[in-house]
């Protein structure tokens, strides 16, 4: 079913959503089956060249970040794409908030994920930036301007808080609504890459190579993990008792059996 | 292992549930060296139990290992090779924070322990109890006000719940109703489908499901029933009686669109689109998404890239991706649902099961089934049907009936449709009025609705080149596919009642039975043809179930089935491929309903006994359909493993007959088709050979079935076949060799002649390297004609279907790519722009300024004047593509190839400190001949501009150079791009180059971030139809930005640029350069949980060379804001209201030199749930 996963996220309804970049697809998994798969590699209109992450929302919307395409692809429910949205390269110092034009240069979005308020927040690998991209078209830096290392992950809460994993200075940063930055999680070197992170409500889980760690404010629970398990490649919360996480062998879940 | 994750589950449950009372367990990472860490609360001596993870588990330590004093002080020894301990004590009374002491940055409670078994693990906890009910999502809504524009209110809202209600009683529900973001140029969008509810509640014994459901109701004979509704579906257990338990569902819903099964004619070579239409050959119907369910052969493929096939909903085109090889042969079969306006249609369905017995394997059961699908009277009035219109629909009884389609209107130039007005023209000696494009000044104006009648029946016919909007163009009588007309929605309905039972006649015998009866009013306002319009269905026979006999399963079944010619059901009840088993078509029903609506008797007999490495089966059967007769018989058996050596045999052979009319418009003959296949495993290797023949004699039959297939053929096929598996590489590849007979003459009967000769080659690769993993399929045929058909008209034709993609990762070096073809069909597109709204919209309509005519500005939407807009909020208009009536056999070929390479993972050194990154996207749709050359992306076969070569064409490639990639704090980078595109458009052939360089350095100093850039660029537009799009706009200049933060609250943007530019195609009257000079500021403030706002200003000074020029080129060359000193502000600012209500407000304005002042905004209020 994945032949190389690298994303994960769950949607309310129990589904897992699986990135699996050897087919360059979306894979939907409910009780451990495969019950639909969307994209697929190709040039066509709903294809997918290299996609590297997904916020599958309500489950009803989903948006795929595909790196070498330069652009946020929006399935429907039923899977058909709803819209293809294009990442503009933008100066990361520039006064932003300007109506895109995607003739020009496009991004390398690495991680994507929906707001409340129907915008959307992108990563952008090659400026190493956050850009939010708001309903009517317009494109709005938030975060950057040299202070994220690596970023390899975001996720936006519930409240519009956003949390940005940064791989390069092992640190996931938390900027509230208003873009204004909140207490840093700290991680231990020792414990891999932080690869990926997952938020629900206040809780956030952040996932290192060979490590867990969930955290709700100043309560923080880690979960070490043994080499012989296999690297984590991503987390993401089922619900607030269970979580799923990814390795390169397909997905287990935490608090139930093993999916794949 | 799973004892121990037990054993740990109990443990942290009795953990748990003791601390509420006063037994804790503190879990700690130590740094290293660290030996002591302080308890949450002060323990009672002596109840303290400490462990320490090893390996894959906690193990108790013993006493002598720590010690821990009355202040909760705990101090380890060996401390070195510990890391996480876990400590279990019961607490001493007072009340203490429950918090894990911090030892370290990230140091920590651990609930559990890692589990290399992968198996049951215990959740990680939350921190607080969760509430019954969990919602989570938000809700949003806002006023757009603008310039000269009405207002206008937005909206999204994205909520998920879940949940119990009440004990045992769980919710789930998930509602979307979005605005999206949406970018211009290159971007694609759906408006329709961003609404959707699901709300789903089960408890005891019930099931309720409502909003956006899925109907899959299957297991009978004559009511099966799939569909896509919006409403509620309930299911329920019923009380048990006795040994009888009961099912009860029912449903109430509106169904999103009606059912329709449509066979399509396959053709050589084109791999799609495939069109789809609606029951009237509506073309262009929008299918609802999710319900297609495609056959190809008679099985059913899988949607998607991935797939077999890849539809688009809103124009109801199937294409089939590389991996199903579509030749003229080929079967295509689809059954959807789709919506074409007309009445609301709603679904009433209900159904009982009963079962007598164990429930697990009753006795008997008994399933019924009522369905009534019927259009709502209560929406004609909102389609616009006077009492008039439905005065007629009742006096028509089942006919159709025709109105006038126009209906006289008030001109307005911002109408979404095109208006019309009458010209009385001479035609033939006569007067005929005809509908015409409407001016301002026009006394006589309509709103036109047209009708599509076939091609050759109507005298309109779709046009569009230079104004916005389709419009229809009056061509003459018999000249166009378009009457003024419509068609008058008729009320039908449809009521099905279905009863089907079976019972165990003695162990593994059962007896079953099905009757339904259907009752199909085609107009539920008129009484006219309603004696005819009830019709029954009946069912029985006699399954045999899995008896054991000889080593093997014996199964089998004898059915009778007979069914009357009205009779209706609500989805497809015939096999898919029905026709062809019987003998009544070649391939599908291109007769559409004639065959469908008839009614059937069939007596059939089935027989098939399996086991471990050997299968055979038969089966026989009868049909009577009117008075064509048509009788079965099949045979096939197995030997060995279908995964590995295998000989496998099929015969199967049919017979029609008849002398009525039925028989007179099928034909009647004989149909044998038989296939022999064997494989052999060989270590790594699967050799293989399949050998197919079928035969059709025909005679008679009036209905033409297909131009390019006669009823009378006979082919045979050889396929030889090899796979290989290898550790790291598996495939299979098929070599067929076929040839195809029929007859020269025209009405069948005639012998045979050899006519074609096809070779198709197919392959399928996997390679899964420990640095490259590739994947790839091929697929080619090439089918020759001999002479004599030549001369008849059929042409030779070539097919191809490519995929092939490979990707891989190695130090320094990262990338893939993609490449596809397939030979297929194209539209030409038609540019249309659309209003929609500030929130979607991204175009702006100023009349007059496009093209310099006569009149302007004259009220009319031309295509040359709409522009981009410049200001958040100010376009109205969306930008779509609208496909033509005509499809174009083109070939398609895409590539797509994304490198990085960092050379510092070879080199070392000074080369750690740069990156590459290349970046390649080519897309050709093209009707160049020279297929190989397209394949092979030669530069001279792609973008041609003559008229048989591209319709649809892109390439695009970027290189960067990044300098100190690591460096957060510093960078260069130098970036280089090249992008053309071919478009050949309703309106006329458009072609475009831009190109790119720029250079840039950054650098972070403390709270100041300055960047500068040098840029040059070329960005040439070439269009056909407008001289207003044609530029070739040179420039050079420099860009510089720089960002000062004094704080974390606030920051200072400052974005100066000057680019001197110049048109090399500027003709006279238009500039020929411009000095552009831009500064825009920024000032942002935020202060954290309360809100966050921000001020932008731009001044531009733009001095173009020349005087004049209008249109979309003066627009490019003056960035949008025209000639002159001109300012753009805005504000933008989101401010917390309550702890989950945001108030947020966009403002935007522009002055421009000349013209009045633009402004724009928006207010919104956010609500978290």
């Amino acid at each position: 079913m994945l032949g190389d996963p690298v994303a994960l996220a769950a949607t309310p309804d129990g589904r897992l959503w699986g990135i699996d970049a050897a087919s360059a697809s979306v894979v939907v998994l409910q009780d451990g089956r495969m019950v639909d798969r969307l994209g697929g590699v190709g040039t066509g209109d709903e294809a997918l060249l290299d996609p590297v992450d997904l916020d599958p929302t309500n489950g009803q919307t989903v948006f795929v970040a595909d790196r070498a395409a330069g652009a946020i692809v929006q399935f429907t429910a039923e899977g058909r794409v709803s819209a293809r949205t294009v990442v503009p390269d933008v100066d990361p110092a520039a006064p932003l908030r300007q109506t895109g034009r995607a003739e020009g240069r496009r991004g390398q979005p690495i991680a994507v994920a929906a707001a409340p308020d129907g915008s959307l927040y992108v990563l952008d690998a090659g400026r190493r930036h956050v850009l939010r991209l708001d309903p009517e078209g317009t494109v709005e830096r938030i975060l950057g301007a040299g202070g994220l290392a690596e970023p390899v992950d975001l996720a936006v809460a519930d409240d519009g808080g956003v949390w940005v994993a940064d791989a390069g200075a092992g640190v996931v940063r938390h900027f509230d609504v208003y873009g204004a930055a909140q207490r840093d999680i700290r991680s231990d070197a020792a414990a891999g890459r932080i690869v990926g992170l997952s938020v629900l409500g206040s809780v956030v889980a952040v996932a290192q190579t060979r490590r867990l760690t969930v955290s709700d404010g100043d309560d923080v629970v880690v979960a070490p993990r043994d080499d012989a398990a296999g690297d984590l490649r991503a987390v993401a919360f089922v619900s607030r008792a269970h979580l799923a996480l990814l390795t390169g062998a397909g997905i287990e879940t935490w608090g139930d059996a093993v999916r794949d | 292992m799973r004892c121990l994750v037990l054993l740990l589950l109990a443990a942290v449950c009795v953990a748990s549930a003791s601390a509420q009372s006063s037994a804790r367990r503190d879990t700690f990472a130590l740094a290293a060296g660290q030996s002591s860490a302080r308890l949450a609360a002060r323990p009672i001596p002596g109840t303290e139990t400490v462990a320490v993870f090893r390996d894959t588990a906690f193990v108790t330590l013993p006493d002598s290992a720590y010690s821990v004093d009355g202040t909760g002080l705990l101090r380890i020894a060996a401390a070195d090779t510990l890391r996480y301990l876990t400590v279990a004590y019961r607490a001493a009374p007072q009340p203490a924070p429950v918090r894990a002491q911090l030892p370290s940055a990230d140091s920590l409670r651990a609930l559990y322990a890692p589990d290399t078994t992968g198996r049951r693990r215990a959740p990680p906890g939350p921190a607080r109890a969760p509430p019954a009910i969990q919602t989570r999502g938000s809700i949003t809504r806002g006023v757009v006000a603008g310039s000269g524009r009405d207002v206008s209110v937005t909206s999204a809202l994205r909520l998920s719940l879940q949940g119990e209600v009440s004990p045992g009683v769980t919710l789930r529900a998930a509602l979307t109703d979005e605005d999206t973001p949406i970018l211009p140029e290159g971007t694609t969008r759906q408006l329709s489908d961003l609404d959707r509810v699901y709300i789903e509640v089960d408890g005891p014994g019930v099931q309720a499901r409502l909003g956006d459901v899925d109907l899959a109701w299957t297991g009978s004979t004559f009511a099966p029933l799939t569909r896509q509704v919006q409403g509620a579906v309930v299911e329920t257990r019923l009380p048990s009686v006795g040994s009888v338990s009961a099912r009860a569902i029912a449903s109430a819903s509106a169904t999103r669109g009606r059912f329709r099964s449509q066979d399509v004619l396959a053709l050589e070579g084109v791999q799609g689109p495939y069109r789809l239409q609606g029951d009237a050959g509506e073309p262009f119907v929008i299918v609802v998404p999710g319900s297609e369910r495609v056959f190809l052969d008679g099985v059913a493929m899988v949607r998607g890239a991935a797939g077999d096939y890849t539809i688009d909903y809103g124009t109801g085109e199937i294409t089939f991706t590389a991996t199903r090889l579509i030749t003229a042969e080929r079967r295509i079969t689809v059954d959807f649902e789709y919506t074409a306006g007309g009445l609301t249609r709603t679904l009433l369905a209900s159904g009982l099961d009963l079962a007598l017995g164990a429930p697990a394997d009753p006795r008997a059961r008994l399933a019924v089934r009522v369905y009534r699908e019927a259009d709502a009277l209560g929406s004609a009035a909102d389609l616009g049907l006077s009492p008039a219109d439905l005065d007629q629909i009742r006096a028509a009884g089942d006919r159709d009936v025709l109105v006038s389609g126009a209906q006289r209107v008030a001109f307005d130039p911002a109408s979404p449709v095109v208006l019309y007005t009458v010209d009385r023209r001479a035609e033939a000696g006569d007067s005929v009025d005809v509908f015409v494009p409407a001016a301002p000044g026009d006394a006589d104006v309509f709103r036109v609705r047209f009708t599509t009648v076939g091609v050759g029946r109507g005298s309109y016919r779709r046009a569009g080149a230079a104004r916005n909007g389709i419009f229809y163009d009056y061509v003459g009588p018999g000249r166009g596919d378009a009457i003024p007309f419509r068609r008058l929605p008729r009320p039908a309905s449809r009521t099905l009642l279905d009863a089907a039972g079976s019972v165990d006649v003695v162990p593994g015998v059962v007896a079953f039975a099905e009757v339904a009866r259907s009752v199909d009013d085609a107009n539920a306002l008129s009484p006219v043809g309603d004696g005819d319009d009830g019709a029954g269905a009946l069912e029985g026979g006699l399954r045999l179930a899995d008896l054991a006999l000889a080593g093997g399963t014996l199964a089998g079944e004898v059915v009778v089935r007979d069914r009357a010619d009205a009779f209706r059901p609500l989805d497809r009840v015939r096999a898919v491929e029905f026709n062809r088993r019987w003998n009544l078509a070649r391939a599908g029903t291109p007769f559409g309903s004639v065959v469908d609506s008839l009614g059937e008797g069939v007596a059939e007999a089935r027989l098939a006994w399996a086991r471990e490495g050997a299968a055979v089966a038969g089966e026989a059967g009868r049909l009577g359909l009117g008075d064509l007769r048509s009788t079965r018989a099949r045979v096939r058996g197995s030997l060995g493993d279908p995964a590995r050596s295998v000989l496998s045999a099929e015969g199967e052979a049919s017979e029609t007959a008849g002398d009525g009319p039925v028989a007179a418009a099928l034909g009647t003959g004989a149909f044998r088709r038989a296939r022999l296949a064997g494989a052999l495993a060989l270590g790594g290797l699967r050799p293989g050979l399949a050998v197919e023949h079928e035969r059709r004699r025909q005679a008679g039959g009036a209905i033409p079935q297909d131009a390019e297939l006669s009823a009378s053929y006979a082919f045979t096929a050889v396929r030889p076949g090899l796979g290989v598996s290898t550790g790291a590489f598996d495939g299979d590849a098929t070599l067929e060799l076929r040839h195809e007979s029929e007859p020269l003459g025209p009405a069948g009967g005639e012998a045979l002649a050899g006519s074609a000769t096809a070779v198709t080659v197919e392959a399928t690769g996997r390679h899964r390297g420990a640095w490259i993993q590739s994947d790839g399929r091929l697929a080619v045929r090439r089918k020759t004609y001999a002479d004599a058909f030549r001369q008849l008209g059929r042409a030779d034709a070539e097919s191809v279907a490519l995929r092939l993609a490979s990707r891989g990762s190695v130090d320094g070096l990262d990338g893939r790519v993609v490449y596809d073809a397939l030979t297929e069909r194209a539209p030409l597109l038609q540019e249309t722009y659309v209003q929609v709204g500030p929130d979607l919209g991204e175009f702006v309509w100023r009349d007059g300024a496009g093209e310099p005519r006569a009149g302007e500005p004259d009220g009319i939407a031309q295509l040359d004047e709409f522009f981009p807009e410049t200001t958040p909020l100010e376009g109205t208009y969306l930008r779509t593509f609208v496909p033509g009536t005509d499809l174009v056999p083109t070939v398609g070929v895409g590539l797509g190839l994304q490198l990085g390479v960092r050379p510092g993972a070879w080199l070392g050194g000074v080369a750690d400190a740069l990156a590459l990154r290349t970046v390649v996207d080519l897309r050709e749709r093209t009707r160049q001949p020279e297929v190989l050359r397209v394949l092979l992306l030669d530069p001279r076969a792609l973008q041609t501009g003559d008229e048989a070569g591209t319709l649809d064409g892109r390439f695009r490639i970027e290189q960067e150079a990044v300098l100190f990639p690591d460096r957060p704090d510093r960078g260069a980078r130098l970036a280089l791009d090249h992008a053309t595109a071919t478009t050949r458009l309703a309106a006329g052939r458009e072609r475009r180059l831009t190109q790119s360089a720029r250079a840039e350095g950054s650098r972070v100093l403390g709270t100041v971030e300055a960047r500068l850039a040098a840029v040059a660029g070329r960005r040439r537009a070439v269009s056909d139809a407008f001289a207003s799009r044609t530029y070739d706009l040179r420039s050079v200049g420099l860009e510089g930005s720089v960002r000062w933060a004094p704080s974390s609250r606030v920051a200072l943007s400052l974005a100066p640029a000057v680019s001197e530019r110049t048109d090399a195609l500027a003709s006279a009257g238009r500039p020929t350069g411009a000095l552009v000079v831009r500064l825009p500021v920024e000032a942002r403030w935020t202060r954290s949980g309360r809100f966050s706002a921000a001020a932008r200003a731009e001044v531009s000074a733009i001095r173009v060379r020349g005087v004049g020029g209008t249109g979309l080129a003066l627009f490019e060359l003056t960035d949008g804001r025209g000639p002159g000193t001109s300012a753009l502000w805005g504000v933008d600012a989101q401010i917390g209201l309550t702890e989950r209500l945001r108030g947020a407000l966009v403002y935007d304005g522009r002055a421009p030199a000349q013209g009045r002042a633009v402004q724009t905004v928006r207010v919104q209020l956010s609500a978290t749930l």
